[in-house]
């Protein structure tokens, strides 16, 4: 397959945003070409398929749609009942195969890394750069490492998850593409308030 | 402004959910012709003053239907159960 | 520029060594750092500020918070003008300008206060009675003046250059208020180890404690339990903050104020930020208010309330008046008096009461203030400023008044009625007040669940007992949150003062005019100007419920929500009606407690921001192609691709043409998808579309049409089946969203057994149709591994393969009615896919088209879009009756055989064209009769274009029994610009009815 649009590519510029010194209390860069696969299941058969799974990720498979498992450089996010999002690394060669062989004979899989821009947002005032438009709350205390959320900010349909490491906020956003644009303008637009910094994309 | 218990997700604000209307008709079998049945599943509503069952769905979180019991004098909500699981099975046969 | 006359040489918790100037109504005065906008005005000497919102009365400053009544006043210039802002909460800041309000041609000499002259006249009332009456014609010809004369300061003209933010917050324990109780409630939650955030209104912590005498022992209290606040991590401490609505869920409105203290924000800086605050318990220290006693002129300027007085005093070291009445029913007023008199005031005290305290009147007596016991200020006489008051003799108990006894000279008359907890949250809950007889006072009946009331707010009578009611209540709400108590809660190591408890008062909220001493207006809502009398009409004229006095009269609609107003009115309804004041009751409260700005609430939701915008995997490139863009619900789509000097119509004639002639391409990815995938898969299907779907071939589409329940159709759409199980849905591109949550409602409610599961992949796929007679030599010329041919890759077949290296599927399918293929690529391959094509393209003649030219073809083939599927049609309206399955039921096959769906006159869907030359028709118009424009008509025309392969303009509409009036000629008329254009009725399907040129 050739190379995956950004579709922020038109409208990334790596630098600082707001005050044009001092440190930079938001550090914002997208992540590149994830790999996602949603898997779901049935009811009935759907804990035999997460057993499978867990044998084929070597990790546990979450059980509610508060915590993600973070394992090997993936994620699995519990986003409904019987639905799993697996997100990996641009060359998760397991994971791609999973579209072509469903890892289980009960499971429905599709591929939706294109429908998705990940964008990382780190540094100190990440959490009030996010609480600006997202209506979650991101306390250490509530929302450890590896919660995640589904939710809107402005208006768009994002999931949030918190990533490592302990201690740091790092939150990775995954916009629906088509917001893309419009989710970075906001974004860049509120974080000038806070001063931040845009860096390369990963 | 409410704060709905998703019983997937946690707790939540409104703006997430979208509201799906009265949950107390439910929905005839397909194959049910009748006119009489279908009008007061489509149209009839009741009014309540206190508690009202209805639907919601988690549009912006995990997609999910749910039923609500909300008083509908103070907001107060009662109860919050996944659709799937508190409906009979209406309509299944389809045919 | 004036000297500070007013000012004290000393005190105060003003910055001597920050000077600032500032301007109202173009005069140029000094002030300090830390003063507010009402007490730089008042060191200036300078007491009249506005005029009244009804009468034109000259108004002064009243009070020193937030409840202050008459000094509204314009603030800023241009676009950062705003009116109605109160200036006894304006921080001083240098360079600030201020204009005051209600008043031309200046507020010294104002026309209209002649109202005031004839402010009987202009009763309660008067305005409905007037010109609602059987005289209903006047209005229209006094509104103008009317509304000169009234109406809520100016608003701004400009935009405002400003930002605003919005931002959500979370805590365990929200307290409301920084005063004493405040203070100390989230010290004791925060010592617990909860998450409290604290909300005070003003620039500073320390509420009342503020307006006692500066380096006093609570001054080292409040010093210390600030720092200790600011040590705690887990405490966020919110000043200039207004928590101005409680919603459910205790789910709060706040407003911050980040630049409203500064000229301008700092850059990159919002001015105010509106905050959505969840918490888990609240404990209101909102304080409370003191109110005013209702006399004679008691709106002259120079009269105040005596806590403001107070205020003014110790924490502005300004002096409001060199000579002093104090008027009060309390032992609270008491504190002013000294104040003042240490200040070097001239204090006489006018006490309602017979007698007070021995400890108080030890007090006076060693202050040399003299104390008229058992006796009232009837009325307040001067001009534009209080010159002297009239006191009789007076029984509070009976509510009698004598004759005059003395006229006391003063500048300055503070006023205390009593106090009144601050408790507008808990009402905005619903929450129930009740009356203290004791205290007189309207304290928190039931309580809701996770709210607490703490201090003064609770009526809490003293500092001490304000501060250990604050630690009761912050420690039991973080207990509430499952946090343990502090070991300590209640310790501080600065003690408080032991004061005596000033709680005696006589509850007299009106004095009466004294005998045979003529009539002075009486006010008790000084903002909307309601006066006792007007409280006595509504009542005589049977407006006795409190919901009805407050609408007729308007008393506590004003801005200031009848802080200071709501309880007199209240008390004085009670005493006319006979009635106990619990028995009449109070009126609802609703947010905003202060104003907000409407700007906080739109936040960053403005310009292009105002919502947000979908773009299309091909966007960049369409813009490097000179697209015009287009916005179509959220998304911004190509709308036609101009040559140079290309007009649109142009541009999209010659790209339709491209596409009847040779081959267009057009982006169609905001078309709504949908993967439908499991072994029920077909079985749902078939419920779902009208037509069948089990008997579709793997590697075939078919063009599908839902209901809803109630018959209506809500959407169509080509339906692929990819796989035995696996299907791939499109939907339009407005019905995307609606098409998927409905499907979701039917798997989870209604069918909750059928094993199939929907994803939304809309924004997977990049989606590119390319239509055209060379259509598919196009294609051909770029995919290797899939037969094009005719009969191997037929109308209506789906493939996949690859176009290049990407993956893609191949739809045979047509909406212009020409040979067409739909591709679909990974939307990240979208922008690559569009350029292999395009690169393609000039052996074809190949144009791209936009959606004005999409339009045009599918109108020309009479294909419905959304302007026919408009939520209020049938199948058999728009001619798909054949759509509706005979052989199974299907959502909305019940009740499409209601009677009105199955009227044999409901609007068909028809063709339309001019009747006589060449005429553009206009969608929306109604179709009638010839001649007969009156009523409904008997249709409408819904889609409207000028069709290039006819060289002529075409429309589709809906007319009732239309397929039968083929060739008749009808009027389409348009009322709003007066047009009428006869039309002939004719097939929808303009082009190539037989649809031979799909396989051509
Ligand atoms: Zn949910």
């Amino acid at each position: 397959m050739p190379e995956q649009r950004s579709a922020l590519a038109a409208v990334y510029r790596p630098g600082r945003i707001g005050a044009p010194e001092g440190p930079a209390a938001v550090i914002l860069s997208e992540r590149l070409s994830r790999t996602l696969v949603q898997v779901c299941g049935w009811r009935d058969s759907f804990p035999q398929l997460c057993r499978g799974l867990e044998a084929l990720l070597s990790c546990a498979i979450p059980g509610d749609g508060l915590r993600a498992v973070s394992h090997a450089g993936r994620s699995i996010f519990r986003v409904g009942p019987e639905r799993l999002w697996v997100a990996g690394a641009a060359d998760d060669d397991l994971l791609r195969t999973f579209v072509t062989q469903a890892p289980g004979e009960d499971a429905v899989v599709t591929e939706i890394g294109h429908s998705r821009t990940v964008v990382r947002v780190a540094g100190a005032q990440a959490r009030t750069l996010l609480n600006r438009g997202l209506p979650v709350d991101l306390d250490h205390s509530v929302f450890p490492v590896d919660a995640f959320a589904q939710s809107v900010i402005h208006h768009i349909p994002v999931l949030v998850h918190r990533t490592g490491p302990e201690g740091e906020a790092v939150f990775d956003v995954y916009v629906t593409r088509d917001y893309a644009v419009s989710f970075w303008e906001w974004l860049t637009r509120v974080a000038q308030a806070l001063g931040g910094q845009i860096r390369e994309a990963e | 402004m409410l704060r709905i218990a998703c019983p997937y997700c946690g707790e939540r604000d409104q703006v997430e959910f979208t509201y799906g209307g009265d949950a107390a008709s439910g929905f005839p079998a397909l194959a049910d012709a009748d006119l009489d049945r279908w009008t007061d599943a489509v149209f009839i509503r009741d009014n309540p003053r206190g508690e009202h069952r209805e639907l919601w769905q988690h549009q912006h979180g995990c997609r999910q239907w749910l039923y609500v019991v909300r008083d509908t004098v103070t907001h107060a909500i009662q109860s919050v159960v996944p659709a799937r699981d508190a409906s009979p099975a209406a309509g299944a046969d389809g045919r | 520029m004036s000297e500070q006359t007013g000012r004290l040489d000393r005190g105060g918790r003003i910055d001597r060594s920050r000077p600032m100037s500032f301007v109202f109504d173009g005069r140029a005065y000094r002030g300090f750092f830390g003063d507010t906008l009402a007490s730089a005005l008042l060191a200036n000497g300078v007491h009249l500020v506005g005029r009244s919102f009804k009468y034109h009365r000259p108004r002064g400053i009243y009070a020193a918070g937030v409840e202050e009544p008459n000094a509204l006043v314009g603030l800023r210039q241009g676009g950062r003008h705003e009116p109605n802002v109160v200036a006894t909460t304006v921080e001083l800041f240098d360079g600030l300008e201020a204009s005051s309000q209600h008043r031309w041609p200046s507020l010294d000499f104002d026309v209209m206060s002649v109202i005031d002259r004839f402010s009987r006249v202009f009763a309660s009332g008067f305005y409905y009675k007037t010109f609602m009456g059987p005289f209903r014609g006047a209005w229209m010809f006094y509104e103008k003046f009317i509304r000169r004369a009234a109406g809520f300061g100016d608003p701004p003209l400009e935009p405002d250059p400003d930002r605003y933010e919005k931002g959500h917050a979370f805590c365990d324990v929200l307290v409301i208020g920084g005063g004493p109780s405040g203070l100390a409630a989230a010290l004791a939650a925060g010592r617990s180890g909860a998450r409290v955030v604290l909300v005070e209104d003003g620039a500073e912590l320390g509420g009342a404690l503020l307006s006692r005498p500066q380096g006093g022992d609570t001054d080292a209290w409040l010093a210390s339990a600030v720092g200790e606040l600011k040590g705690l991590p887990n405490v966020r401490l919110m000043t200039r903050t207004t928590v101005f609505g409680a919603y459910d869920n205790l789910v709060f409105g706040l407003l911050e104020r980040v630049g409203d203290h500064l000229p301008v924000p700092a850059p990159d800086q919002p001015r105010q930020r509106y905050w959505i605050l969840r918490a888990r318990q609240a404990v209101l220290a909102t304080g409370m208010l003191e109110r005013p006693i209702v006399f004679g002129n008691n709106d002259l300027p120079g009269v105040m309330l005596a806590s403001a007085g107070r205020s003014y005093v110790n924490r502005y070291a300004v002096i409001p008046g060199r000579s002093v009445v104090v008027f009060t029913n309390n032992d609270t007023a008491y504190g002013a008096a000294l104040d003042l008199k240490a200040a070097g005031a001239d204090v006489a005290v006018v006490d309602v009461r017979g007698a007070i305290g021995a400890e108080l009147d030890r007090a006076v007596r060693e202050a040399g203030i003299a104390l008229h016991a058992g006796c009232a200020v009837a009325r307040a006489n001067g001009r534009k400023r209080v010159r002297n008051v009239e006191v009789c003799v007076f029984d509070a108990v009976r509510g009698r008044i004598g004759a005059t006894k003395s006229r006391l000279p003063c500048d300055l008359l503070l006023v205390s009625g009593g106090w009144t907890p601050t408790l507008q949250l808990l009402g905005q809950r619903g929450a129930p007040l009740a009356y203290d007889d004791k205290r007189a006072m309207l304290i928190a009946g039931a309580v809701p669940a996770g709210y607490r009331v703490a201090g003064s707010a609770a009526g809490e009578p003293g500092v001490r007992q304000r501060v250990a009611s604050g630690m009761r209540q912050g420690g039991a709400a973080a207990e509430a949150c499952g946090y343990a108590p502090s070991p300590e809660p209640g310790v501080l190591p600065v003690r408080l003062p032991d004061e005596p408890a000033m709680t005696g008062i006589a509850p007299v909220a009106v004095i009466p005019d004294p005998p045979g001493a003529g009539y002075r207006k009486k006010f008790v809502d000084f903002q909307h100007d309601v006066g006792y009398d007007d409280i006595a009409l509504a009542l005589s004229e049977g407006y006795e419920s409190i919901e009805h006095l407050k609408r007729y009269t308007t008393l506590g609609m004003a801005p200031d929500q009848g802080k200071t107003s709501s309880f007199n009115a209240l008390a004085i309804a009670a005493q006319m009606l006979g009635r106990p004041i619990a028995a009449v009751g109070t009126t609802t409260f609703r947010p905003p407690y202060r104003p907000v700005s409407i700007g906080a609430l739109a936040g960053a939701e403005t310009g292009l921001h105002f919502k947000p915008t979908r773009r299309s995997p091909m966007h960049d490139l369409h813009a490097r192609n000179g697209a015009v863009f287009i916005t179509t619900g959220l998304w911004l789509r190509p709308w036609y691709y101009p040559m140079p000097g290309e007009s649109i119509r142009e541009a999209y004639v010659r790209e339709a043409d491209a596409v009847r002639k040779s081959v267009g391409m057009v982006d169609v990815s905001s078309l709504g998808k949908i993967d439908v995938q499991g072994p029920d898969a077909a079985e749902f299907l078939n419920r779902v579309y009208t037509n069948a779907f089990d008997t579709l071939p793997v590697g075939r589409a078919r063009y599908g049409v839902m209901l809803r329940p109630d018959g209506i159709v809500i959407d169509d759409g080509t339906t692929s089946r990819l796989a035995e199980h696996h299907y791939f849905m499109t939907t339009t591109t407005a019905g995307a969203g609606a098409v998927m949550t409905f499907l979701e409602y039917l798997l989870q409610t209604a069918w909750p057994d059928l094993k199939v599961q929907v994803t939304s992949v809309t924004s997977q796929w990049a989606a590119i149709a390319v239509a055209g007679p060379r259509s598919r030599d196009l294609i051909a010329s770029l995919v290797r591994d899939v037969d094009m041919e005719n009969a191997a890759f037929p109308f209506m077949g789906v493939r996949q393969g690859h176009l290049g290296a990407i993956p893609v599927r191949l739809l045979r399918i047509s909406f212009s009615g020409e040979m067409a293929y739909e591709i679909y690529a990974p939307a990240g391959c979208g922008e690559t896919l569009w350029r292999a094509i395009s690169d393609a393209g000039p052996a074809f003649d190949l144009v791209p088209y936009g959606i004005e030219a999409l339009g045009a073809l599918r109108i020309e083939k009479g294909h419905v879009a959304g302007a026919e599927i408009d939520g209020r049609t049938t199948l058999a309206d728009m001619g798909l009756a054949r759509m509706a399955s005979k052989k199974k039921p299907f959502i909305g096959s019940a009740l499409m055989q209601r009677e009105g769906l199955l009227d044999a006159h409901r609007p068909q869907l028809v063709g339309l064209e001019s009747a006589s030359g060449d005429m553009a028709l206009r969608a929306g118009a109604i179709l009638c009769e010839p001649g007969r424009h009156q009523g409904h008509g008997i249709g409408f025309v819904s889609s409207v274009t000028y069709s290039p392969a006819l060289g002529r303009h075409v429309a589709l509409g809906f007319v009732s029994r239309g397929l039968s009036r083929e060739g008749d000629v009808i009027d389409a008329v348009f009322p709003l610009r007066g047009e009428v254009t006869p039309v002939r009725v004719r097939s929808a399907h303009f082009v190539d009815p037989e649809g031979r040129r799909l396989n051509a």
